[in-house]
């Protein structure tokens, strides 16, 4: 008896359980749907927000980004302006010394100049002065020459007259007076 | 013996002569030797008693005359025009009176001197020309 109540319990359990789970199952299925359908709502609802957001979010990012950029900027700035002073310092220390090198420099490449130069020219100077010399000879010399020459045109030429001039009686004269003027010189 | 004067063309002519009669000497000896003096013309200049010398004695004379006439002293004058025979003769006159002794004169044309007379004698030396009296009173003048 006992075996048989069991068969039949067993039977009936089996078809309750079935009943029940059959119906977890379609409740489960239907709480699905429905959650589904929520969560489809709400991820419209969300994806429908979404492009606001993500504007908000780009918004923010603009303006940190600007905030960055300007903080950025004006660091650059103060860095820029600081090193442009400290690059000005340099050059002008730089420029200072460069100044004070290239004239120490030039100083010495003066002097070393002068006297190189003094000891180039020292030779020439005498040459110079030894062709001023020779041309100052030279000038007197021409001059004389010069000289000697119209004295004697003038005497060539005074020569040339008193041949004109003289007669043969004359000269017959002149050679007996030179022959008197000899006579107690040479004779 | 009596001082004579020869300009230098009659001293070469002379000496010529000389040599002449001396070449005549031992010539032809059926000519006299006054007919070959007379040939050479020198009947002026030699002494007549020559002819009466033995030959070899007047080749000595003739010799000893030609090397006197070549060691005649010589006295140059140098003047500034062509003389005439007039005044060859007026100098060689003025020489015989005034140096009483035999001279070869020789006489140089230079017209470079203008005037008067440049003489040299026995290594002396007088300029009395124009030439010269010009250029010293250049050199005065001008220093």
């Amino acid at each position: 008896m006992h075996l048989k109540f069991s068969k039949e319990l067993e039977k009936n359990l089996e078809e309750f359980l079935e009943k029940e789970l059959k119906k977890i199952s379609e409740q489960l299925s239907l709480n699905l749907q429905n959650f589904a359908k929520e969560a489809q709502i709400e991820y419209k609802k969300e994806i429908a927000l979404l492009p606001k957001k993500i504007d908000n979010e780009l918004l923010k990012i603009q303006s940190f980004s600007r905030e960055l950029q300007s903080d950025l900027h004006k660091k650059s700035e103060e860095k820029i302006v600081e090193l442009t002073n400290f690059f000005f310092k340099l050059k002008n220390s730089l420029a200072s010394q460069a100044q004070s090198e290239i004239k120490k420099l030039a100083e010495s490449l003066t002097k070393e100049t002068v006297k190189n130069f003094s000891q180039v020219l020292s030779p020439f100077e005498k040459k110079l002065e030894l062709a001023e010399k020779e041309i100052e000879e030279y000038k007197k010399k021409r001059m004389a020459e010069i000289d000697q020459k119209v004295y004697e045109a003038i005497a060539e030429v005074s020569k040339e007259v008193l041949r004109k001039t003289i007669n043969l009686s004359l000269h017959e004269d002149l050679v007996i007076e030179a022959l008197e003027r000899a006579k107690e010189k040479i004779f | 013996m009596t001082p004579f004067l020869l300009t230098k063309e009659e001293q070469v002519l002379t000496l010529k002569k000389i040599e002449d009669l001396e070449n005549l000497l031992y010539k032809d000896p059926e000519i006299s030797f006054s007919e070959k003096i007379k040939k050479v013309g020198l009947e002026e200049l030699l002494p007549k008693d020559i002819n009466y010398l033995s030959k070899e004695k007047q080749a000595e004379f003739l010799f000893s005359l030609k090397e006197n006439l070549k060691n005649l002293p010589k006295v140059t004058i140098e003047i500034a025009f062509d003389p005439s025979v007039d005044f060859i003769l007026k100098l060689k006159n003025w020489f015989l009176e005034n140096l009483k002794k035999s001279l070869v004169l020789e006489i140089k044309v230079n017209p470079k001197i203008v005037g008067g007379a440049r003489i040299y004698y026995l290594g002396k030396y007088f300029d009395f020309s124009l030439a010269t009296k010009i250029e010293e009173l250049q050199k005065r003048k001008h220093g």
